[in-house]
């Protein structure tokens, strides 16, 4: 289902190079959860970034969904972030005007559903998280943990084939994290293919599939 | 937290008043170039001038009505003024050919229009009726000798081309070799087609369209538009800008929502439709608001009574502000769009986005500067050269010098002034000093021009310093009292004549007597008043001037005013039944221009004060969000010993490193237009650099008022808040 052959990806900041990633092979079949630990700046960001396709790497193949990325057009990207995959951040990344429903709307939008059905689909999402009664908030009303569970839930409205999470649970408690861990075990014995980023061994237990990023390059793996 | 970025508000407000002043100055316009309309219509837009120095004969003009492109041709010769012995009016006959009325479009009051047999027959003009006949037809009757065949119905006084037929009396031309200085052509077809025809059966001729005449009676008002519509252009230009300028630093204050919206799926085109979309709400809202607002001002306006036309610029206006506010967003927008989605995500805190730089914010900040700063330049250029100019009219006169002169052209007689009537001038209270003058018409031996009006100075000329002698000096008292052969010429006149050389001492040829050059006058306006092109001592011709005029200097005492009905009535009690003189007051005509100038700049200089102060809100947003962005900077340096003060300076120093050199760009770019400006006024040219320490003060101020004031409320917050603030 992802397919990453010789990825490399090389941050260029005036004179100064900086590899981030230097040549990443990977595979990740449908229904995995692969877990990505590593040392701060291994490159664990870069890489769900590159497989986001929020970012385009320097040199390497990527192949998401059976198709070659390379070949796709900003159009094609964007609906296949739009439809396809839900990201899930350290810092939420909430939109701080739009209230808990609207935040979690977003993808519909731009997926081109209604007023009506995006309300439905938004509620039905905030239901699932345990949010039903946080609708209307907004992001500032709401404590962290609910904050990451508006950021699931909109992750998840689309119905996403594929989960990226950087840091979940950063800034959580242990209890949160244990939720939130939770739910995305659920989620993946639903179908969905997850791929988190973390460097908490807790969250790390989770993994049906193990990977340690180092300086830019896999060091260890196992299933 | 998303914030309107600073002053949203400030710049709409900017594009209601760039979108009203440019309403106006476009509505005003219009209306103006309706009314020439108005006037060309009634008489028919096909028609042409044709004119050839060397005339057109009966032949030419058949020929020309023969070219297919052309419907109908008709011929105007010279006019000539006769004076009637012991008759109080005065006939002055325009030569024209049978067709002149039918190809003019003069409708007959009673009679008939002429044949090619007529000769010896007249139609008259209306006043000339009315002055001659009253209230009787006179069709039928003879004038002078000739038959009466008909009168032509009045002309309206706004008919600036015909109106002057009113006082005319039309002769049929006769047969002689050259009788037609102008032909009036009627065209068939395609104006461009009949141009060409006609300039390839005479090359040597100028065409030129009746629009184009009308308009050249509203020059004054047609360029005092034009300069309202440019300066206004630039204001909208400005405010298209401030436009551009606040997206982009919407684009960069968005720019980590940018991330997430493109994280969950939003495309390119997307984003780009999102500022498109401020873009044109910002410049649309500003549009319709300040068309509406330009709309009340000339209701406004037509009520007061001070401007009677209006026109309707909606069909410039609308285009242009969809356009503008088009253009102001496709760049803020591109910018937006083509972000990367991982990078925009990066630039979470505002901190981290004032990484992302605010080039393009700087650069129109300062673009908005330098064009009303350049704005201000070309105001000042504008007055000073203006100023420079009505200088250069006359000589050092007041309103205390007066030119008392037979009018030229009136049906009633004119009164024939005389040398003994200085005698009685001297007699009138207030009257200083009285200096008589004689002129005729000359050809100039050695020249292949018409003739010319050469003027005869006697005693007191000198004292009265009346003309700007540019070049050599005036005729002195000396030489006028004596009759030297010596001469004043004007420029206009000496540079026909000797070209390049330089005039003075050379000699010039007045009735087989030669002249000696002393002096060159500058006759842009005097020739006007003046309507001579050589002065010489009145005694080299005594006994052949033709009319006489007088120069009156009045006493410091006396009021001019009443001196000049004084003069009116004096001559009219010596000679009645003719004509009033006019006395010319020609410090005054400066005085009602420099009013003009004065009206014009004052105008203009709201609009660069607004141009200035959009300036300054582009400026001021500029700084504000710089110090957003670095608010949590700023708390840091605050807590490490940074005062307030050093705080205020940093806004301030921000500013003028925009300001400044927007300044000298504008200074620059004005300069570099002063030179089209001019010449486009006709005026001479001339930079006041001595001026532009001007827009450096300007420049400075509005930097020091625009980044101090934001530094300064950014410097009020608490170190503490700051810190918080800059981690949003
Ligand atoms: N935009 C950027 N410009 C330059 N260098 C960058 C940029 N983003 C990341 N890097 C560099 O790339 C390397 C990998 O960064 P990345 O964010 O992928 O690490 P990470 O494994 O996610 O670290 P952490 O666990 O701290 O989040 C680091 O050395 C980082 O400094
Ligand atoms: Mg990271």
């Amino acid at each position: 289902m992802i397919e990453l052959q010789g990825i490399y990806k090389t941050y260029i900041k005036g004179q100064l190079k900086v590899p981030a990633l230097r040549g990443v092979d990977l595979n990740v079949t449908k229904q995995e959860f692969l877990i990505i630990q590593g040392p701060s700046g291994s490159g664990k960001s870069t890489l769900l970034n590159l497989i986001g396709l929020l970012d385009e790497p320097t040199r390497g193949e990527l192949h998401l969904f059976g198709e070659s990325v390379q070949e796709l057009s900003d159009r094609e990207r964007s609906r296949l972030r739009g439809r396809s995959i839900g990201f899930v951040f350290q810092s939420y990344n909430l939109i701080a005007h739009l209230k808990a429903w609207e935040n979690v709307a977003v993808p519909l939008y731009y997926a081109g559903l209604n007023r009506k059905d995006r309300y439905q689909r938004a509620v039905a999402a905030l239901t699932r998280v345990g949010l039903s009664k946080r609708i209307r908030h907004l992001p500032a009303e709401l404590s962290g943990g609910e904050e990451q569970r508006v950021a699931i839930a909109r992750a998840l409205v689309i119905n996403p084939k594929l989960v990226l999470a950087d840091e979940p649970t950063g800034n959580l408690d242990s209890k949160s994290s244990r939720s939130m861990m939770e739910e995305f075990a659920r989620l993946n014995r639903e179908g969905v293919t997850l791929i988190v980023a973390t460097h908490d061994p807790f969250v790390a237990s989770f993994a049906k599939r193990l990977l340690v990023l180092q300086d830019g390059v896999i060091v260890a793996a196992n299933q | 937290m998303k914030r309107a970025p600073a002053g949203r508000w400030l710049v709409l407000t900017a594009v209601v008043l760039a979108t009203a002043v440019l309403w106006l100055a476009l509505g005003i316009r219009e209306g103006l170039e309706a009314e020439i309309r108005s006037l060309v219509n009634r008489i028919g837009a096909n028609l042409f001038y044709v004119h050839a120095n060397e005339g057109f004969g009966n032949g030419d003009l058949t020929r020309l009505a023969n070219l297919a492109e052309i419907a109908a041709v008709a011929g105007e010769g010279g006019y000539s003024t006769a004076y009637i012995p012991g008759q109080t009016y005065n006939l002055t006959y325009l030569k024209v050919s049978p067709d002149y009325l039918k190809v003019f479009q003069l409708p007959l009051a009673s009679g008939r229009s002429f044949t090619p047999d007529d000769e010896d027959v007249v139609i008259l003009g209306w006043k000339v009726k009315e002055v001659v006949f009253g209230n009787i037809n006179p069709v039928g009757r003879l004038l002078d000798g000739k038959e009466i065949i008909g009168v032509l119905a009045p002309i309206p006084d706004d008919d600036e081309i015909r109106r002057r037929l009113n006082d005319w009396v039309l002769v049929p031309a006769g047969s002689d070799e050259k009788l037609y200085w102008t032909l009036l052509v009627r065209i068939g077809g395609a104006a461009k087609h009949a141009r060409q025809a006609i300039m390839h059966a005479f090359p040597r001729v100028t065409i030129t369209p009746i629009s184009k005449r009308y308009s050249m009676y509203f020059a004054t008002e047609r360029t005092l538009n034009s300069l309202l519509v440019m300066s206004s252009l630039g204001m909208f230009i400005i405010a298209g800008a401030m436009v551009a300028g606040l997206l982009l630093l919407s684009v960069i204050d968005r720019s980590w929502e940018i991330g997430v919206r493109r994280t969950v799926g939003a495309t390119a085109p997307d984003i780009m439709r999102l500022f498109v979309a401020e873009g044109l709400f910002l410049v649309g809202a500003g549009g319709i608001i300040g068309s509406g607002l330009g709309q009340a001002m000339f209701f406004l306006f037509s009520r007061l009574g001070s401007s009677p036309r209006l026109g309707e610029p909606h069909a410039v206006v609308f285009p242009l502000v969809f356009i503008v506010g088009l253009i102001a967003s496709v760049y803020p927008s591109w910018q937006a769009a083509r972000m990367n989605p991982a990078y925009a995500l990066s630039l979470r805190t505002l901190e981290a986005r004032s990484r992302s730089g605010i080039g393009g914010g700087r650069f129109i900040a300062m673009f908005v500067v330098a064009i009303a700063s350049g704005g201000l330049f070309l105001l000042i250029s504008l007055v000073a050269g203006s100023q420079q100019f009505l200088g250069s009219l006359w000589g050092p006169i007041d309103e205390r010098t007066l030119l008392v002169q037979s009018p030229r052209q009136s049906i009633l007689a004119p009164p024939e002034l005389s040398v003994n009537d200085l005698r009685l001038l001297r007699t009138l209270p207030g009257v200083e000093v009285v200096a008589v003058c004689g002129s005729r018409s000359i050809r100039i031996n050695g020249i292949n021009s018409p003739a010319i009006t050469v003027k005869g100075v006697a005693n007191g000329w000198a004292n009265l310093k009346l003309l700007n002698v540019e070049q050599g000096r005036d005729l002195s008292e000396q030489e006028i009292g004596k009759g030297k052969p010596v001469a004043l010429l004007a420029a206009s006149f000496a540079q026909n004549m000797f070209g390049g050389q330089n005039p003075i001492g050379q000699t010039l040829s007045i009735k087989d007597a030669p002249y000696k050059v002393v002096g060159v006058f500058n006759d842009r306006m005097s020739m006007w008043v003046l309507g001579a092109q050589v002065i010489i001592p009145y005694k080299c011709l005594e006994g052949l001037w033709f009319s006489h005029s007088f120069f009156v200097h009045t006493a410091p005492e006396a009021q001019p005013d009443k001196l000049r009905t004084a003069i009116v009535d004096l001559f009219q009690d010596i000679y009645p039944n003719t004509a009033k003189v006019e006395v010319i007051t020609p410090a005054a005509q400066v005085t009602e221009w420099r009013r003009f100038l004065v009206a014009a700049a004052s105008r203009l200089s709201i609009l660069v004060g607004l141009g200035l102060l959009l300036g300054a809100i582009g400026v001021f947003n500029l700084v504000s969000f710089l110090l957003l962005l670095r608010t949590r900077e700023l708390g840091i340096r605050r807590v490490a010993g940074a005062t307030k003060y050093r705080i205020v300076t940093l806004g301030v120093m921000e500013a003028l490193k925009i300001t400044v050199p927007a300044g000298f760009i504008g200074l620059g770019l004005s300069i570099a237009g002063t030179g089209p400006m001019q010449r486009f006024l006709n005026q001479p040219s001339s930079i006041p650099l001595e001026w532009a320490w001007i827009i450096i003060v300007a420049v400075i101020c509005i930097g020091v008022v625009a980044g101090g004031w934001p530094a300064w409320r950014t410097s009020q917050l608490s170190p503490a808040k700051a810190i918080r603030r800059g981690n949003q």
